[in-house]
C-alpha cells in the first residue's frame, strides 16, 4: 500500500471521525478515502484509538460533579435583618432618655454649684455657702446640689414630645444596618487560571 | 472544514458554549448543567490519556469549579474546552507536585509531569485496541498528548498548541510523528 500524498485531505481524517466537518468537507474526504487504501487504514486506526480511549475512560457522574460545582461556587445569600422586638426598641429609647435626664441633672447641679451663665456667683447654693436660714427654704434636692431647674421638668409637653421624637430618630439610626454589609457578595477571581484564552 | 479552522461551516459548539456561559453568569443553573454535560466526559478522557487512574471525577469537578470561578478571565479567544483542558492539566500538575513533595520532596519538572501511560490491563480486550495501547506507550508524552487531543477530541492544531504549550506547527509535527511511530509499531508486530 502506497503512502497517501494528499496531506491536506489526510489531515482531515480525525475531523471526519469526529463528525466535525461540514457537509462539503465530509463528502470530499469520503470520496478520497474510498479511493485511498492508506487513508482507509489510517481512518480505521483512528477509530481504534478512539474506541480505546472510550474503553479505558470511566464514565463520570455528571450529576455529582454538577452538585459539587454548584456547592463550591454558590454565592452566600445576604442574610435578612432580624426583626427587632418592640420591647428591645423601647428599652433603647428608655436608656437614651435616662442618659439625657441624668446629663441634664448633672449640668444643672454644676450650674448651681459653680455659677450660671447669667452671672450668678460660684457657691450660690445656700447649702454650700452656709446660709442656714435661707437654706431652710430650699428643697432638699437643691441643698444636695441637685436641681431639676432647667431640666426635663421645665419642659412643656410640646418640648417633651419634640425631645421624644428626636430620641426616636436616634433609635432608628441604631437599628439601621451599615450599608456596607448589604453589598452583594462578589467572588474573588482566582488568579492562577490560564490566561490568553 | 475543521471546526475552528478555515472552512468550518457546521454549527459551532463554541457559540453554544458562549451562550451557556452568559446564561450561567446571569444565574441560570441549568446552563451550568449543560456545560458540565457537554465537557465532563471529554475532560475525563483527557485526564485518562494523561495517565490519571484515580479520582477522575474529583479532578473534573475541580476543573469546573476553577473554571466557573474564573469565567471573568475567559476571553473566548479559544474554545471553552481548550481552556478547560488547560485548567485540568494545571490542576493535575499541582496534584502531582504535591504528591511528589509528600513522597520525597523532589520538585516535579513540568516537562516530565505526564509520563505515565500504564498498561491499561484487562479493560481492553480487543486485540487491535491492545496493540494501539502498546503503540501509544512508545510515544513521548508530548506526542501522546497531541495525538490524543487530535484524534479523540478532534481539536485543531491551534487549539492543541494552547493546551500543550507549543506552537501550531510543532503540534502538527508531533501529531505526524506520533502517527508514524504507531504505524511502524503495528506493522512490525
Amino acid at each position: 500500500m502506497t503512502d497517501c500524498t494528499n496531506a491536506e485531505l489526510k489531515d482531515l481524517l480525525p475531523a471526519l471521525g469526529q463528525g466535525t466537518l461540514d457537509a462539503a468537507g465530509e463528502a470530499s474526504v469520503r470520496t478520497h478515502v474510498a479511493a485511498c487504501g492508506d487513508c482507509r487504514a489510517e481512518l480505521a486506526l483512528l477509530e481504534a484509538v478512539r474506541m480505546h480511549a472510550d474503553a479505558v475512560t470511566p464514565r463520570v457522574d455528571t450529576s455529582a460533579i454538577l452538585a459539587g460545582v454548584l456547592r463550591a461556587t454558590a454565592r452566600p445569600r445576604v442574610l435578612p435583618l432580624k426583626p427587632r422586638r418592640p420591647w428591645r426598641a423601647r428599652s433603647y429609647v428608655a436608656a437614651a432618655a435616662s442618659v439625657l435626664f441624668v446629663g441634664a441633672l448633672s449640668l444643672s447641679a454644676i450650674a448651681r454649684t459653680f455659677g450660671t451663665p447669667d452671672g450668678a456667683s460660684l457657691g450660690g447654693s445656700p447649702a454650700l455657702s452656709g446660709d442656714v436660714d435661707s437654706a431652710a427654704d430650699v428643697p432638699v434636692y437643691a441643698m444636695a446640689g441637685l436641681s431639676v431647674g432647667g431640666g426635663l421638668s421645665d419642659l412643656t409637653d410640646a418640648e417633651l414630645q419634640s425631645l421624644l421624637t428626636e430620641l426616636e430618630q436616634v433609635e432608628a439610626t441604631v437599628i439601621e444596618e451599615p450599608s456596607t454589609l448589604r453589598e452583594p457578595f462578589v467572588d474573588t477571581p482566582v488568579n492562577d487560571t490560564p490566561e490568553g484564552f | 472544514m475543521f471546526l475552528g479552522e478555515p472552512g468550518t461551516a457546521k454549527t459551532n459548539p463554541e457559540d453554544a458554549d458562549a451562550e451557556l456561559i452568559a446564561r450561567w453568569q446571569s444565574g441560570d443553573q441549568r446552563a451550568a448543567a449543560r456545560l458540565v454535560d457537554r465537557h465532563a466526559q471529554a475532560l475525563a478522557r483527557f485526564a485518562t490519556s494523561l495517565g490519571v487512574r484515580e479520582e477522575i471525577d474529583e479532578l473534573v469537578q475541580d476543573t469546573f469549579v476553577r473554571a466557573f470561578q474564573s469565567l471573568g478571565s475567559f476571553r473566548a479567544d479559544s474554545a471553552l474546552r481548550t481552556w478547560l483542558f488547560t485548567i485540568l492539566k494545571r490542576l493535575l500538575l499541582d496534584r502531582k507536585r504535591a504528591e511528589r513533595r509528600r513522597r520525597d520532596g523532589v520538585e516535579l519538572e513540568e516537562a516530565h509531569a505526564v509520563v505515565e501511560y500504564d498498561a491499561l490491563d484487562s479493560l481492553v480486550a480487543e486485540e487491535t485496541a491492545r496493540k494501539v495501547q502498546e503503540a501509544m506507550a512508545g510515544l513521548t508524552p508530548m506526542q501522546r498528548e497531541v495525538f490524543t487531543l487530535r484524534v479523540t477530541e478532534g481539536m485543531p492544531y491551534g487549539e492543541i498548541a494552547k493546551v500543550v504549550g507549543s506552537t501550531e506547527g510543532a503540534s502538527r509535527v508531533h501529531y505526524h510523528n506520533a502517527m508514524r511511530t504507531i504505524k511502524e509499531y503495528l506493522n512490525d508486530d
